[in-house]
């Protein structure tokens, strides 16, 4: 308490009427009994729990404030450091760095009427503490600050560098005890404290009562910050691992939920996802980190990413998962999960699967019923050295396939078999009054009483809708020059069947001719020409030449690069993707008629 | 029903043989699949009824290509005709003859057809796109051959640009040729064929191991030989 002298001292001489000094001098003025005594300690143990029950940074400040009034202070009113209230600011400033620092009123408690002060200490109000008030002092120096009495000068000084409204009267002739808020050498905030003239000017007692709260209320803001900052990083690192709007391509419609094992931190290793892939086909993707917390999802992060690669090489499912199985074993040996792949083509309407030992996922077909759908168990991920293998299922048009983490059926001292039975059964009763993969999700975790999972928990729906055959026309072509007009003439055929826009037309013709053009430049065996009508029209040229083509500068007089570059410039989206035996070239075109939804798409199928 | 040519199996042709019993091989691989990936089969259906209604009861039909029986034989049948499946797979002819027990059921191949006519009416769904277009022409000229004067044929092909490329189907390899619907038009032309009617659509197999198709159904009448 030594180190008060220095702050004392340079005020004293700016003031002049002002009492700072050194606790250890007034003693003899503690003078209390044993009932004073004991009645002191109870006040405190009970300030201290209050403080203590505060789990965020304004709550605990609210309870500081609430203690010292009346017994200690008539007002009271606690500041704290408007940066802890910012994501990602740096460290609060040690003592001597707070100057400039912008300061909250978080909270205020005085025995008077609600409204006495409210306007002119509203709280939330963010300030520069100027230096006429002793908090500023107080926080500079890391040390309390008291007057014995705030003379009409000081109190004038203090209200004109104050606003809103006269703080004259808040302070003048009043005792006041400004305490710093301070933990592990950094400055958080202060509490202010004032008495009215009647009573008694602020004593040691008082300094260290106020001291020993201060450092309590400090220490449970500096904890809440933290924490709050954990939260944070977790749920802006979930942000960046989890879709939050999954992609909904062509012939399918997701919903999912995910429900982490520590709400707080939200953040788990269960992960889902949904992958467009080349052919309308789309990877849906569900897998479960072994262990809780941000450490796997970390590796949940890199897992993911290695599916959202390998998927976009278009690997058959056992391949990409053997694939994964060996990056796990690269990236440590924490990296253990299992994880389903399936690859859903809504024109052969079937899935194929490839599993490493997570649960299987259920079928609600679409009369209701629901099965267990039968795959490969497999090995999970990260233990190296197996083959995956893969199992098709048929699909029929309008089934949800429920993919789920093993915290939706897991509980303690139930076998996890009677358990899977039992989620059967709820989605049968729940795909009763809608199969709506929302509603479904929904129904289920409501049934399944989810709020209590002990472990992370994923589940996502799809429904499997199908392309109709109507809105797919493919051919197999010979790599021969003459295949170009016979392919102009096919797509131009195709497209007036349809009956779609001229705009379309024109240029679906000629940019699929430019992708005809370079795979019968290159390829040896047939070439695959498709047209796939949904909300946009994709076009698809596959060949057996494995070199993808690049994309060259407009002005480049090559052809093939030229062809490229014009259906980058008039597509709305495209791409090359390897296929199996060569690759894939696409492009989409906006179906600018769908002012009632899709064109015919409703209305063809049965 | 002597259907093949005498001594025609001992022909100088061995690659070709070859190729035939590979290709044998491969539908007897798929023979239980294949009804699994094209299930729906309307447009067939509806091309044999149309066909039916062309015919006198009784007729005499050939199913070129008659694989499990399903669902040509088993309707040309049930329509009361006399009705002969040929396919070059033991295993389709030995399905092919539970399921329809009421037919006659070769094993062959269509180039070994005998010259006679007698035959109302043709039909080969999806069976010629096995041979390499040079043998289609061959093939098509046997057809007109073993038929009637006037009478009918069905064909079922898959549109598409290629004479004899490999592709994988159903995990089996197979080769196939393909035309576009004008080329096929001309080339029935010339085969002495007048077309009466023709429907094209779309088919999604039902599987990832085949890629979906447009189907061409012709139903075609042999031009009379004095014209």
């Amino acid at each position: 308490m030594h180190e008060s002298e220095h702050g004392h001292s340079r005020v004293l001489t700016y003031e002049g009427d002002r009492r700072g000094r050194d606790v250890g001098r007034d003693t003899h003025e503690l003078g209390c009994g044993p009932v004073d005594l004991r009645d002191h300690l109870s006040f405190l143990n009970e300030a201290t729990e209050r403080i203590g029950a505060g789990t965020d940074m304004v709550a605990i400040a609210g309870q500081f404030a609430a203690a010292l009034v009346p017994r200690l202070a008539d007002f009271a009113s606690v500041h704290l450091l408007d940066a802890l209230f910012v994501d990602g600011a740096p460290a609060p400033p040690a003592p001597g760095a707070t100057a400039s620092s912008l300061v909250r009123r978080v909270a205020v408690a005085h025995d008077e009427p609600p409204e006495r002060w409210l306007s002119l200490v509203p709280e939330g109000a963010v300030q520069i503490m100027h230096d006429t008030s002793p908090c500023h002092e107080a926080m500079a120096t890391g040390v309390p600050v008291w007057l014995d009495r705030v003379t009409p000068d000081r109190a004038e000084a203090m209200a004109l560098s104050h606003s809103p409204g006269d703080l004259y009267p808040l302070v003048a002739d009043r005792a006041y005890l400004a305490v710093p808020l301070v933990v592990r050498g950094r400055v958080l905030g202060c509490v202010a404290l004032t008495r009215r003239p009647e009573r008694a000017e602020f004593d040691q007692v008082d300094v260290l009562t106020v001291g020993q709260l201060a450092a309590q209320a400090a220490l449970g803001v500096d904890n809440a910050r933290l924490f709050r900052g954990q939260v944070a990083t977790a749920a802006e690192f979930r942000r960046g691992v989890l879709p939050t709007t999954p992609p909904t391509p062509a012939g399918i419609e997701v919903a999912h939920r995910y429900l982490p094992a520590n709400p707080a931190v939200e953040v788990g290793g269960d992960w889902f996802d949904t992958i467009a892939l080349p052919g309308s086909r789309v990877a849906i993707v569900i897998g479960d980190v072994m262990g809780h917390g941000v450490r796997s999802a970390a590796v949940m992060g890199h897992l993911r990413i290695a599916v959202q690669t390998l998927a976009a090489l278009d690997l058959p499912p056992g391949q990409l998962l053997r694939q994964l199985d060996s990056l796990a074993l690269q990236l440590g040996d924490d990296h253990l999960a299992t994880c389903l792949y399936a690859v859903y083509d809504p024109i052969a309407s079937c899935c194929v699967i490839a599993n490493a030992g997570h649960l299987a996922p259920m079928l609600v077909r679409a009369d209701g019923t629901v099965e267990r759908v039968e795959v490969p168990s497999g090995a999970p991920i990260g233990v190296g050295g197996v083959a995956f293998d893969t199992a098709e299922i048929p699909i029929r048009d309008g089934d949800v396939l429920v993919l789920y983490t093993d915290g939706l059926v897991e509980a303690r001292g139930d076998d996890i078999e009677d358990r899977i039975a039992a989620l059967g059964e709820c989605l049968e009763l729940a795909a009763r009054p809608s199969a709506d993969p929302e509603t479904l999700c929904d129904t289920l975790l409501t049934m399944l009483d989810r709020d209590k999972h002990e472990d992370d928990v994923a589940l996502l729906a799809a429904r499997l809708k199908g392309i109709p055959a109507e809105n797919i026309a493919n051919w197999l072509l010979s790599p021969l020059p003459p295949t170009v007009p016979k392919a102009r003439r096919l797509v131009r055929q195709a497209m007036a069947e349809w009956d779609l826009p001229d705009g379309v037309r024109e240029t679906t013709e000629l940019l699929a001719t430019e992708l005809v053009t370079n795979a019968v430049r290159y390829a040896h065996g047939p070439i695959e020409l498709r047209l796939l009508r949904t909300r946009t029209l994709l076009c698809e040229v596959r060949d057996d030449d494995h070199f993808l083509p690049i994309l060259l500068e407009a002005g480049d007089l090559d052809e093939g690069g030229r062809g490229l570059f014009l259906v980058s410039q008039l597509a709305l989206r495209w791409g090359v993707s390897r296929t199996a035996n060569g690759k894939v070239v696409w492009f989409e075109m906006p179906l600018e008629t769908l002012d009632h939804g899709l064109p015919r798409e409703s209305t063809i199928e049965d | 029903m002597v259907i093949g040519k005498p001594g025609s199996s001992g022909g100088p042709d061995q690659a070709w043989i070859e190729r035939e019993q590979a290709q044998a091989r491969a539908f007897d691989a798929i023979s239980t699949r294949y009804d699994e990936a094209f299930p729906h089969k309307e447009g067939q259906l509806a091309v044999v009824s149309t066909l039916l209604e062309r015919l006198a009861p009784g007729a005499r039909v050939l199913d070129v290509g008659s694989g499990t029986g399903l669902p040509t034989a088993r309707q040309l049948a049930d329509a009361g005709c006399h009705v002969t499946g040929l396919d070059i797979s033991p295993r389709m002819i030995e399905m092919a003859r539970k399921n329809v027990p009421e037919a006659e059921f070769v094993l062959g191949d269509v180039m070994e057809l005998s010259s006679e006519p007698r035959f109302e009416a043709v039909t080969a769904f999806f069976v010629l796109l096995n041979l390499p277009r040079e043998k289609v022409r061959t093939a098509l000229g046997q057809i007109g051959d073993v038929l009637v004067p006037d009478g009918w044929f069905a064909l079922g092909m898959v549109e598409g640009d290629v004479d004899d490329v490999p592709i994988a189907f159903l995990e089996s390899r197979f080769r196939v040729t393909g035309y576009l619907r004008d080329d096929l038009r001309a080339v029935l032309a010339e085969s002495g064929f007048t077309i009466e009617q023709e429907q094209v659509l779309s088919y999604s197999p039902e599987t990832s191991s085949a890629r979906p198709e447009i189907q061409m159904f012709f139903l075609c009448r042999k031009l009379d030989s004095r014209s």
